[in-house]
């Protein structure tokens, strides 16, 4: 095929030092080096094709690590710039026997490879439709002659009889079977096998067999043998091993559905407001950061982006798994393939193009899609070996039976040695592992469930203990007024005019919680005429003429309020909650109590590790009392108060001493060693920039009920590769015996060659089909 | 109707001042702002909340101090 290189230039190395920058955290699956490119591999069917792929790439002087991927048919190769360009990669490929194609790190330009990619595939498919139809009919019709003679006995003797389904059986042989000639033929060239190497092994030998049976019949005859044909049996693999292939590539291409639809949120074009109140409407690709967009009713938000008119609901259920439209206002962030639903906006563009979270999950994706999970690993080393071992076997079955076996011992010896290599085609177990991730990922992800590597589910599964973060991740992230004790004249709204109206002008987070409180009861602040600030104690200020003290308890008792309701403090204090005292005119005007609040879905999602068996553990840098408070409110037993930033990983490496695996749940940021040190770290994305946060995990949004999520998605996807291997795999191992013929002597049993090639179709079908059960699996 | 300002010390110059003024002049409840180069600070005057005006500067490379 004919590939297009382009050599590394500056668009290489941005994407390589982003990568890099990724690379360079400690949850990393392995250290990254150097460069590393994508290509677009063709041609590959089985797991053998994989093992092919990625020596061939492997052994080019200069090449770290090669990822190749049968479901997505990728390569990922990461390699020193120095020693090797792409134009070599690309060789090493074909030289195997596959087609590769280098993806662009262009956006632009990738898009349309893609386009070219996606064209490339549906010719092939057609191709394949065509030939799969051909040797069907073809196939069926040597079939029906052969089994002909049982019915009208007269076919059996007929002298023209083998002369036709030798014509019938050609076509197929010579034009069906082609793509595994190729295959095969290119494998061999460098001494490598695969499964086309028995596909083609098996039928030719059946073909070819008959034809010499067909018109030199003398030389089986003079050796006292029998001149049996077998054109029924390769026509008929032929057509049923491209039934298999086909209906296989088609489902396959519906495993990546779910990151197409992704990409395909993106808005086309964008209204944008010109200086002087101008409105244009441009193509995406033209959108800076900076420009101010127009978003109406029922459209796509072009970009990411702060609200800085106008307010709306907006559905970021494709994002979050949310399915209630959040309200955003101004100062809101929204993000570029949300939907818009009720009310007109504009924005500011913060972010446009590959930077916007949309693109940052798209490659998150896909990066994790491409990633290999450690159980495939072994399965490849497995699939490596395959091949020859079965040829070996084959080739013992062959003459054990022509030596030891019964009458006509050809015939014996050949159906058996066909079956044989027909039935142990590895192709189920090339497509068991990756068609799940791919599945399971994608599954994920319309979920707001963004899972980083392979690596990640299977870590996944085996946690039984969860450390969850306590702020921004179980709670709100910032305090609120809980309670409102009012104890001067004015009455309780006008005391927290006042102390809001205060309030107003300090920075501190507490300050900003009584003015959203007041706010929330709708009261119009004032502006306070003087202000002072005692860094640690409280606040001063004068409000239309009150003298409006704001302070903790110390503060308090400094300015003459010695007699404040010690009961009611330490309740709060018992609580968890921060009480703030004010007075008003020298006189005791209310006490408020603060606290970081859970959020709405956090006792919920605890209760929901609690019955999937999952133990929960709360860390927090905050006093014991209000770790304890907040763990008593969530349901939640074990609690880790007062532990320092640095002291989060630690704690982690306590937890894991006696073998347990620990999952951490944490902002992503800040918590990063302690999910790097965890066996999963779950990074709590509010949604802005969810790629530079840590972990195996990402869950864009926010809602701590993804955690349960995750965890049960990543156990249906196990539970899938583990079906898909048990049917890829025990199918072959069991099944080879069979055809080999080994219960024959004592049940008479042995496997016709065209069972055994419909046995195989079926089985990849299965595993494929089972993958896509993935796709509605129910997660809560 | 309230003032809001704000320290902002990336000021360098006029130029700065007009991006300022442009980005903070379509924000809902901006009526007017008046930047001085000097002082390095941004007066905004209206009915526009802090945390807004706050982002929307950090938005456009002038955070407030």
């Amino acid at each position: 095929m004919a590939a297009t290189t382009r050599p590394p230039g500056a668009q290489t190395e941005t994407r390589s030092g982003e990568v890099e920058h990724l690379g360079a955290r400690e949850d990393s699956p392995r250290p990254r080096v150097g460069m590393r490119r994508d290509l677009v591999v063709t041609g590959m069917t089985c797991a053998s094709c994989v093992a092919s792929v990625e020596s061939a790439l492997t052994s080019v002087k200069g090449v770290e690590s090669a990822d190749v991927n049968l479901a997505t048919e990728r390569a990922t190769v990461r390699y020193d710039p120095a020693q090797v360009e792409v134009p070599a990669l690309v060789r090493a490929v074909e030289r195997a026997g596959y087609g590769a194609l280098p993806i662009s790190d262009d956006e632009r330009e990738r898009a349309v490879e893609e386009e070219r990619e996606k064209a490339i595939r549906l010719a092939q498919l057609e191709a394949l439709r065509q030939k799969l139809v051909v040797s069907l009919v073809l196939g069926a019709a040597t079939m029906a002659i052969a089994m002909g003679e049982y019915v009208i006995p007269a076919l059996m003797d007929a002298a023209w009889k083998p002369y036709l389904m030798f014509a019938l059986a050609t076509p197929v042989q010579l034009w069906g079977a082609q793509p595994f000639y190729r295959n095969a033929w290119s494998a061999a060239r460098h001494r490598m096998t695969n499964m086309n190497t028995l596909i083609v092994v098996g039928t030719t030998a059946a073909y070819g067999f008959s034809v010499v049976a067909t018109f030199l019949p003398q030389i089986f005859t003079s050796a006292g043998l029998e001149p049996h044909i077998y054109y029924e049996v390769a026509a008929v693999i032929v057509g049923l091993i491209l039934l298999g292939r086909y209906l296989e590539a088609r489902a396959r291409a519906r495993t990546g559905d779910a990151i197409r639809a992704l990409l395909a949120l993106g808005a086309k074009t964008a209204r944008v407001r010109r200086k002087g109140g101008v409105e244009e409407e441009i193509p995406i690709d033209q959108l800076q950061v900076g420009d101010v967009v127009i978003v109406r009713p029922g459209e796509t938000i072009a970009t990411d982006g702060v609200v800085l008119s106008g307010s709306s609901a907006v559905d970021e259920s494709m994002m979050t798994g949310e399915s209630i439209p959040v309200e955003k206002g101004p100062g809101d962030d929204v993000a570029g393939g949300t939907l818009n639903k009720t009310g007109t906006f504009r924005f500011r563009a913060t972010k446009v193009g590959k930077d916007t979270v949309l693109a940052q999950i798209v490659r998150m994706v896909e990066e994790a899609q491409a990633s290999k999970a450690p159980i495939q690993r072994l399965v490849d080393q497995v699939a490596s070996v395959f091949v020859p071992v079965v040829f070996a076997i084959a080739a013992l079955t062959f003459l054990a039976w022509l030596f030891f076996g019964p009458q006509p011992s050809l015939t014996y010896a050949m159906t058996s040695f066909i079956a044989v290599l027909i039935i142990a085609c590895p192709c189920a177990l090339g497509l068991a592992t990756p068609t799940a991730i791919i599945t399971g990922t994608g599954r994920g992800a319309t979920r707001g469930i963004l899972i980083r590597h392979a690596q990640a589910l299977e870590q996944a599964q085996a946690v039984r203990v969860v450390a969850w973060d306590k702020t921004g991740t179980l709670t709100v992230g910032r305090p609120q007024v809980t309670d409102f004790l009012a104890c001067a004249d004015f009455g309780g709204d006008e005391a927290l005019r006042l102390i809001a109206s205060a309030e107003r002008v300090s920075e501190h987070p507490l300050a900003s919680a009584v003015v959203e409180a007041a706010r929330e009861r709708g009261l119009a602040l004032a502006e306070p005429s003087t202000f002072d600030y005692v860094p640690g104690q409280g606040i001063h200020a004068t409000v239309e003429g009150h003298d409006v003290w704001v302070g903790n308890l110390a503060f308090a008792r400094d300015r003459g309020w010695q007699d404040a309701p010690q009961g009611t403090l330490d309740r709060y204090a018992d609580e968890g909650k921060t009480p703030l005292l004010a007075a008003i005119d020298g006189k005791p005007g209310a006490i408020l109590a603060l606290a970081d609040v859970p959020k709405a879905a956090a006792a919920e999602a605890i209760a929901q590790l609690r019955r999937m068996g999952l133990r929960s553990l709360l860390i927090s840098g905050d006093t014991k009392r209000t770790a304890e408070a907040i763990a008593r409110t969530l349901g939640i037993e074990e609690v880790r108060g007062e532990v320092p930033p640095n002291g989060k990983a630690e704690l982690i490496r306590e937890l894991q001493a006696n073998g347990r695996k620990v999952g951490m749940v944490g902002d992503g940021v800040n918590d990063a060693p302690a999910l790097a040190q965890a066996d999963l770290g779950v990074a709590m994305g509010g949604g802005t920039d969810v790629a530079i946060a840590t972990g195996g995990i990402v869950l864009v949004g926010g809602d701590p009920r993804g955690v349960p999520r995750a965890l049960r998605l990543s156990r249906r996807t196990l539970t899938t590769i583990k079906q898909n291997l048990f049917w890829a795999f025990f199918y072959n191992v069991a099944l080879i015996p069979l055809a080999a013929g080994v219960l024959y002597p004592f049940t008479g049993w042995l496997l016709s060659p065209i069972l055994a090639a419909g046995a195989m179709a079926i089985s990849s079908v299965t595993v494929v089909t089972n993958s896509l059960r993935l796709r509605t699996a129910q997660i809560g | 109707m309230a003032d809001l300002t704000y320290s902002v010390p990336t000021i360098h110059c006029a130029g700065c001042a007009a991006t300022i003024d442009e980005a903070l002049e379509p924000v809902e409840g901006v009526e007017s702002t008046s930047i001085d180069t000097d002082a390095k600070t941004v007066r905004v005057t209206g009915t526009a909340e802090d945390r807004v005006i706050r982002k929307v500067l950090t938005a456009a490379g002038y955070p407030p101090a």
